[in-house]
């Protein structure tokens, strides 16, 4: 398991999981400054984290414009693995 | 539309394998007051909803309930990933993998696979939004019979914050409710006549 990966990830899905919240919060009180300014925030703060991880780790979402060959978004991990005792799969290779 | 994040929204790490309880946890995949119900009923029931905060509110609840859907799925995966026979036999996981293998299938614990019918899609506001409450109250219920059922903290974990997440649900769709009807009484269309 890549350490530094899985502590980045896990700041992402916090700031992620702010903006859920408050969108939700904030469709019911629309009026409220103080959350649409934290809403603000974290997403100012969401955007430049997943910046530097995407560089690092790879997309997130398909957003950049400078991608290159092989395609790096098929790469795992997917969201659902996890490396259970260290057994990783075996990389597919799909003919390139 | 919607475009996919390559993330859970909340992390999942499973170290030991479980089938028994993945079995009990798949309920919540595709089962009656599972997930996949819960998004299939909010994201239809928006389409016919009179006012943008209840139309917000179903749409983004609908669409959280989809990376619930994935944190589910998720867990049932790395519950049963790489089992042997011997202990898909021991934990009674033999039914379930005949039909199924390792794979996951929308179905609830007790084997009904996922329906249609375990959501309502009304075309009235009050009615569908009083089934969105109750929804929410059965899915946490249902959470608390699987963190009974649990005896893993990293199944527990990722458990707690679905179940806190179904409270707060409950309390954006009582607002939305609040706010509905404040308006239905406005326009004074709120009795039944006819």
């Amino acid at each position: 398991m890549n350490r530094n990966r899985e502590k980045m990830l896990r700041e992402l899905q916090e700031l992620d999981f702010r903006m859920i919240d408050l969108r939700l919060y904030l469709n019911t009180h629309p009026f409220e400054t103080k959350a649409v300014e934290e809403f603000n925030m974290a997403s100012k703060k969401y955007n430049a984290m997943k910046i530097h991880f995407e560089k690092m780790y790879g997309p997130i979402t398909l957003r950049g414009e400078d991608y290159t060959t092989p395609w790096e978004w098929i790469e795992g991990p997917w969201p659902w693995q996890n490396y259970r005792k260290g057994k990783e799969e075996v990389k597919v290779n799909v003919g390139i | 539309m919607w475009e996919y994040e390559k993330k859970l929204q909340h992390p999942v790490n499973i170290k030991n394998p479980n089938p028994r309880l993945a079995k009990a946890i798949i309920s919540q995949y595709g089962g009656p007051d599972g997930e996949l119900a819960a998004s299939l009923r909010y994201l239809s029931q928006r389409f016919d909803m009179p006012n943008d905060i209840a139309r917000a509110t179903l749409n983004d609840i609908g669409t959280e309930e989809l990376a619930h859907l994935e944190i589910i799925g998720t867990i049932v995966h790395q519950l049963t990933k790489g089992i042997s026979t011997a202990e898909i036999k021991k934990a009674g996981f033999d039914d379930y993998f005949t039909d199924h293998g390792l794979g996951v299938y929308p179905q609830s614990a007790s084997g009904t696979p996922f329906t249609a019918a375990f959501i309502q899609v009304k075309g009235d506001p009050i009615a569908d939004l009083n089934e969105d409450l109750a929804a929410e109250q059965k899915a946490r219920a249902t959470y608390e019979h699987l963190i009974k059922l649990a005896d893993d903290p990293d199944v527990i974990a990722p458990l707690k914050f679905l179940r806190a997440r179904e409270i707060v649900h409950y309390q954006r769709f009582g607002e939305t409710l609040r706010y509905l009807l404040e308006d239905m009484g406005k326009k004074k269309v709120y009795s039944a006549s006819k």
